[in-house]
C-alpha cells in the first residue's frame, strides 16, 4: 500500500500517527529527529514523508528543502506538520517545497486523507 | 502748585517726602514721613539720611543720589527703609533740587511697596513651582499661544527630540516646525502634525509617532486647546509621552501568549486525535457508556483547540501582524467555503443554512480568509444561540446610499459597501448586553446559564477583521426574537 516515513519528536503524536496510518494499511516508521533521514531514504524510498517543524537538530523545513533540492522531481511528497498555522508559516513551507501542510492539533482523518491523496497521486 | 490744597497733599498725601542737603543731611520731613518712619520731624531734621536706612542699603542710596545729581531726571530705587522698629520694602524716587542752576540738595519720595512685593514674590514662587513641575514631568510639553508663538517648552521635549529649546521659546511656532522638518531623525509626520494643529485653535487631536533610530522610540501624543479662567483660549498644548517600555512589555506579553498557545497545541493533538479515533471505533467497538465519555473528551479537546485558535488570532491582531490581502473573489465561492465549514456545526443541531446572493452581485475585493472567518464566526453564534431544527440565514446586498442601510446602522459607514446579514431566530441578546458583545471574553448571561460553550472571543475577532478592512459591524436583537448581525465591507469602485 505504501511506506510512510515520519519525523515527530512528541512520543504521543508518534503513536497517533503510527496507529492511524497503520490502521489504514500503511507501513509507518517514525523517528524523533531528522539526523539520519538521508540514510533512511536511501535504504528504502518512502512514498511520503511527514515532517514536524520544531524537532531536535535541523528543522522540518530545512530537511524538506534539502530533500527537495537534492532529489528534485524524484523526491517523495512531503507534508509539514506544525503547531504554527499563520499564513506566512504555510507559505514558507510551500516555498521550501512542501506538498501539504497540517496544523496541530490535526484530525487523524485529515491526516489520512492528505496522505492518501499524495500516495494515490504517486501511483 | 503752591495752592493750599497742593501743600496739604504734599504734607499728608500718604507718600513720605523728605529733602536732604547736598551732603546728605535731612532738611525737611513731611507729615506722611513722620507717619511712615515713626519719628517726629524735629528729631530727625539735621540728621543724616542714612539713619533711616539699614547699613547694607547705604551704598545703593549713595549711588542713586550721585546719579540723580548728574542727570536731569529722577532716579528710582527699590530698597528697604526702617519703618518704626522694622524694615519694609520701599520704592524711593530721588530727584536733584537746583537753585538758580546750582545743585542744592535732593528730594526723596518714599513709597511703601510691601504689598506689591508680597504679591510679586508669591507670583514668582508659583511660577517657579509650575516651571519645576514642567521640568520634572516625564512628558514632553509644548505650549503655543494664540499668536502662534511658542510659550513654553519643557526640558523633556529638548531631551526627547534633541532640539535646543531656548532657540524656540517666545519665537514663532514656524521656527520650531522648520527645525523639526530639517532634523533627519524626526519623522515628517511630526512636523506635519505640528503645522496643521499650531494654527488650529479648537481641535482636539491625538495619535502615535515613532522616532526611528537604533532603538526606536514609541510616542503617543495629544494636543488640546488651553482655556483661561474666563473661557477664552490662550493657546494650544502639545504633550508627548514615551511609551516604548509599555509597548515593549505589551509585545512581550503578546509573544508569550502566542508561544504558550503554540505549546498547548502539541499535547492537545493526541487527546483530540485519539478521542476521534475511539469515537470512529477504529480501536474497537465502544459500549454506550464509554462512547458518552469519549464524546465529552473529544468535545472539550475541540473546545480547547478553538480557544487556542481564537487567542492566537487575537495576539496576531494585538501585535499588528495581521496583513489584510484583498483580492478579487467570487462571492458565491466564498459562501460555498463558509457553508462547507459550517456543515458539521449545523448538522449537530439539525439546523438549515439559507444563503441569499442577489443575481447582480458576483465579485468582491476582499481578504477572503478573513471574510470567511468573519462569516463563520457569526454563523456559529447564530447556530449556537438558536434551537435545534431552526434555519439560520446569510445574505449579502450592495448598499450605495446610507438611506438603504438598516435603521440602527452606525454613522460614518463607508459606502458603497457590501452589507452581509447573518440572522437567527434564537434566544436574542438583551439590550444591556448588546454593547458588550464585541468585548474580549464577554459571555452573555443566558449563554452561561444554558451552558452554551464559547470563548467570548469570536465576535472580538469579527470586529477586528471587519474594521481592518474598513468596514463596520453592528447588531439588532430582541430577547426571544432572534438576532441579526450586520457587517459592511467597503466596495472599491473599479475593483470587483
Amino acid at each position: 500500500m505504501g511506506y510512510i516515513l515520519a519525523v515527530e519528536d512528541d512520543p504521543y503524536i508518534q503513536v497517533l500517527i503510527r496507529r492511524k496510518l497503520e490502521n489504514a494499511g500503511y507501513e509507518v516508521r517514525v523517528y524523533g529527529d531528522g539526523d539520519t533521514i538521508d540514510a533512511l531514504i536511501a535504504e528504502k524510498r518512502p512514498d511520503l514523508i511527514l515532517l514536524d517543524v520544531m524537532i531536535p537538530g535541523k528543522t522540518g523545513l530545512e530537511i524538506c528543502k534539502a530533500i527537495k533540492t537534492s532529489m528534485g522531481i524524484s523526491a517523495p511528497p512531503i507534508i509539514i506538520v506544525s503547531a504554527r498555522g499563520q499564513q506566512q508559516d504555510v507559505e514558507t513551507a510551500y516555498r521550501v517545497g512542501a506538498d501539504g501542510y497540517l496544523i496541530k492539533p490535526f484530525s487523524p482523518k485529515d491526516l489520512l486523507e492528505m496522505v492518501q491523496k499524495y500516495t494515490n497521486f504517486e501511483r | 502748585m503752591s495752592t493750599p490744597h497742593a501743600d496739604y497733599i504734599l504734607e499728608h498725601g500718604g507718600i513720605a517726602i523728605l529733602t536732604i542737603s547736598k551732603d546728605g543731611l535731612i532738611q525737611s520731613f513731611n507729615a506722611s514721613a513722620v507717619n511712615f518712619y515713626g519719628i517726629p520731624a524735629a528729631k530727625i531734621i539735621g540728621q543724616p539720611l542714612i539713619t533711616l536706612i539699614p547699613p547694607d542699603h547705604h551704598t545703593t542710596h549713595e549711588r542713586a543720589i550721585h546719579l540723580a545729581g548728574l542727570q536731569n531726571s529722577a532716579v528710582e530705587l527699590e530698597t528697604q527703609h526702617y519703618h518704626h522698629d522694622h524694615l519694609i520694602d520701599t520704592r524711593v524716587i530721588i530727584s536733584a533740587i537746583h537753585d538758580e542752576g546750582a545743585l542744592v540738595g535732593f528730594s526723596l519720595f518714599v513709597i511703601d511697596i510691601t504689598k506689591q512685593m508680597r504679591i510679586q514674590t508669591a507670583l514668582q514662587h508659583e511660577r517657579n513651582v509650575l516651571e519645576s513641575i514642567l521640568e520634572a514631568t516625564n512628558d514632553a510639553i509644548v505650549m503655543v499661544d494664540t499668536n502662534q508663538h511658542i510659550q513654553t517648552i519643557n526640558l523633556r521635549f529638548e531631551t526627547l527630540f534633541q532640539l535646543p529649546r531656548y532657540q524656540f521659546i517666545l519665537r514663532p511656532a514656524s521656527d520650531l516646525i522648520a527645525a523639526i522638518d530639517n532634523t533627519p531623525h524626526l519623522p515628517k509626520a511630526f512636523a506635519n502634525m505640528f503645522m496643521s494643529l499650531a494654527t488650529d485653535i479648537y481641535e482636539n487631536a491625538g495619535g502615535e509617532l515613532t522616532l526611528p533610530g537604533p532603538t526606536p522610540i514609541d510616542l503617543i501624543w495629544y494636543s488640546t486647546p488651553v482655556y483661561a479662567h474666563d473661557g477664552s483660549i490662550i493657546g494650544r498644548l502639545f504633550v508627548f509621552r514615551d511609551v516604548t517600555q509599555e509597548r515593549q512589555s505589551d509585545r512581550m506579553k503578546t509573544e508569550f501568549v502566542a508561544l504558550v498557545s503554540h505549546e498547548l497545541r502539541t499535547p492537545l493533538t493526541p487527546i483530540q486525535g485519539f478521542s476521534e479515533m475511539l469515537m470512529d471505533e477504529e480501536m474497537g467497538v465502544l459500549d454506550p457508556n464509554l462512547r458518552e465519555i469519549v464524546t465529552i473528551i473529544k468535545a472539550n479537546a475541540d473546545r480547547l483547540a478553538a480557544l487556542i485558535t481564537d487567542i492566537l488570532d487575537l495576539t496576531k491582531i494585538d501585535s499588528g501582524h495581521i496583513e489584510i490581502r484583498p483580492e478579487i473573489h467570487d462571492i458565491r465561492q466564498i459562501f460555498n467555503v463558509v457553508r462547507t465549514s459550517m456543515d458539521g456545526t449545523l448538522a449537530r443541531k439539525k439546523q438549515q443554512l439559507s444563503i441569499t446572493v442577489p443575481s447582480n452581485l458576483f465579485n468582491i475585493f476582499v481578504d477572503a480568509d478573513r471574510l470567511i472567518q468573519i462569516l463563520t464566526n457569526l454563523l456559529e453564534n447564530a447556530s449556537k444561540y438558536s434551537p435545534e431544527k431552526q434555519t439560520v440565514s446569510l445574505s449579502v446586498v450592495m448598499v450605495e446610499d446610507s438611506q438603504d442601510l438598516p435603521p440602527n446602522a452606525p454613522d460614518n459607514i463607508r459606502l458603497p459597501a457590501f452589507l452581509f446579514i447573518v440572522h437567527d431566530d434564537g434566544i436574542g441578546i438583551p439590550p444591556e448586553e448588546q454593547t458588550h458583545v464585541f468585548k474580549r471574553f464577554f459571555r452573555s448571561d443566558q449563554a452561561m446559564r444554558q451552558q452554551i460553550q464559547g470563548t467570548g472571543l469570536g465576535l472580538t475577532v469579527v470586529k477586528s477583521f471587519v474594521e481592518m478592512q474598513g468596514g463596520h459591524v453592528w447588531l439588532h436583537s430582541m430577547p426571544g426574537e432572534g438576532t441579526t448581525f450586520y457587517c459592511t465591507i467597503p466596495h472599491i469602485e473599479g475593483l470587483a
